[in-house]
């Protein structure tokens, strides 16, 4: 098989103009005002775009709001990563020759709940339906962070760890205006904040917010026309595990993820110690801790001891989450075009956090609680 | 089935599900049971450090209005 490797680029990207609380929006909105952002971003006009990606609100609609007739249209929408897979998708597609310019687009009304579908309880007769609601849980606080003690009692893995997973995104939105949360916090300022459920403070959930995000994605041919330097695709990857939170495999590791990271690292040809930046899914504290174990920037087991001494913090061998993530940027319920997002503007050299000499960025996260995963790596060279 | 079972992962929830006869904060856990299967469940315990991943457990049929429930687990006594 012929390498992907750097030759599709993302040549196009923006979010909307606001992030945050924005009551005046639909979500359709949200997803046409960072369309337009992105196509504009890209030096492109609407009639260019033929291939179409969406997640949260359905393709169909986003297609007629926009008046696109795509030739290549994808409704992957399995979770917070789907924009990951959606890109993965993009590629196969532009290498297939379907299309010539993909536009992915993301907008979500989290917080206003402005035209959003309620959030989706399971049926009653639906495995989660009756083998999990049952007993208590309510949606991804209590649902999607229970692994996470098997985690801690496999390994040693410690509150404090947990923390200052917290903690490490806060120092990083200190340094972006854009994000929500910016005053500086502490280990002691996470565990002090109220349960939510324990080991899972406040300061430990992802923010729930209103925006929206986009990207266009081409050939490499055609990415050296556009006004912005190419983001080269070098690979991606995708995986799913189970249905429901009982039953993932092995609680203390994520196999979609494992699984997405090993195919993006196979496509790209290279392996952890190439990573010069990293954004990584942040829907709880601890989904960062799994990600890059799946990643293999740390053994299996020293995630925690790997962000307590600051590793991905401002000053640390490898930065995570530049934005501020899902913990204090925004996170409108499906994030993962968020950390797409601030991986092109890393490698282009234009995000409010710059980390000098970025040549290799990874956006990397869960989808469905740990159900499945996506990854990209996105470099500054094909 | 023997009903008894170890405590694979679990979060104490400080949520109030609507209707749910728990009072919060109450245990969720994921219970592996010695026949080899894993279920969603509740720990039912006062003392908060009776609950810890590992811990075994036994299966109970009595809910808190003592009416026949949903399988549950209490702290199972080990015999050394």
């Amino acid at each position: 098989m012929t390498s992907l490797r750097g030759r599709f680029a993302i040549v196009g990207a923006a979010e909307t103009d606001r992030l945050g609380r924005i009551p005046d929006m639909t979500e359709v909105e949200l997803h046409a005002e960072a369309a337009r952002r992105a196509v504009a971003d890209a030096g492109l006009v609407k009639e260019q775009i033929d291939g179409l990606a969406s997640g949260v609100v359905d393709v169909r609609a986003v297609a007629d709001c926009l008046d696109l007739q795509p030739a290549y249209v994808d409704g992957t929408n399995i979770g917070g990563s789907s924009y990951m897979i959606q890109l993965s998708h993009a590629v196969a597609a532009l290498n297939a020759g379907y299309c010539n310019y993909v536009l992915i687009t993301h907008g979500e009304s989290g917080r206003s709940r402005v035209s959003a579908a309620p959030w989706p309880n399971p049926a009653p007769d639906s495995i989660a339906g009756q083998f999990e609601r049952p007993y208590g849980l309510t949606g991804p606080p209590d649902t999607f962070t229970l692994p996470i003690t098997a985690h801690m009692d496999r390994y040693g893995t410690t509150e404090e760890q947990l923390a200052s997973v917290a903690v490490t995104a806060r120092r990083w939105a200190a340094r972006n205006p854009r994000a929500l949360r910016r005053d500086p916090i502490t280990v002691a300022d996470v565990l002090s904040s109220p349960v939510v459920a324990w080991p899972v403070h406040t300061l430990e959930c992802c923010l729930l917010t209103d925006g929206g995000g986009a990207l266009v994605v081409t050939t490499a041919e055609r990415a050296l026309d556009g006004p912005k330097p190419p983001v080269y695709v070098l690979g991606t990857g995708e995986g799913v595990e189970n249905h429901v939170i009982s039953s993932m495999r092995d609680l203390s590791s994520s196999r979609s993820m494992e699984i997405s990271a090993q195919r993006a690292y196979r496509l790209a040809g290279i392996g952890p110690s190439d990573i010069d930046h990293l954004m990584l899914y942040d829907a709880f504290a601890h989904t960062p801790l799994y990600g890059v174990e799946a990643l293999g920037v740390v053994k299996p087991g020293e995630s925690g001891l790997w962000f307590e001494a600051g590793c991905g913090a401002p000053g640390g061998e490898l930065p995570v989450n530049t934005n501020g993530g899902g913990l204090s940027y925004t996170h409108t319920g499906n994030y993962g075009m968020f950390a797409l997002l601030e991986s092109v503007r890393q490698v282009r050299g234009e995000a409010a956090a710059q980390v000098p000499g970025v040549e290799v960025s990874v956006a990397h996260g869960p989808a469905g609680f740990f159900a499945a995963a996506g990854t990209a790596i996105l470099g500054r060279n094909p | 089935m023997s009903g008894r079972g170890t405590i694979a992962s679990f979060v104490w929830s400080h949520r109030e599900p609507p209707g749910f006869d728990l009072e919060p904060p109450f245990v969720i856990a994921l219970v592996e049971l010695e026949e080899g299967v894993r279920l969603m469940s509740n720990v039912i315990v006062e003392d908060r450090h009776r609950v810890a991943v590992g811990s075994p457990v036994q299966a109970t049929f009595r809910d808190r209005r003592n009416e026949v429930g949903l399988p549950r687990f209490v702290p199972r006594e080990v015999l050394s």
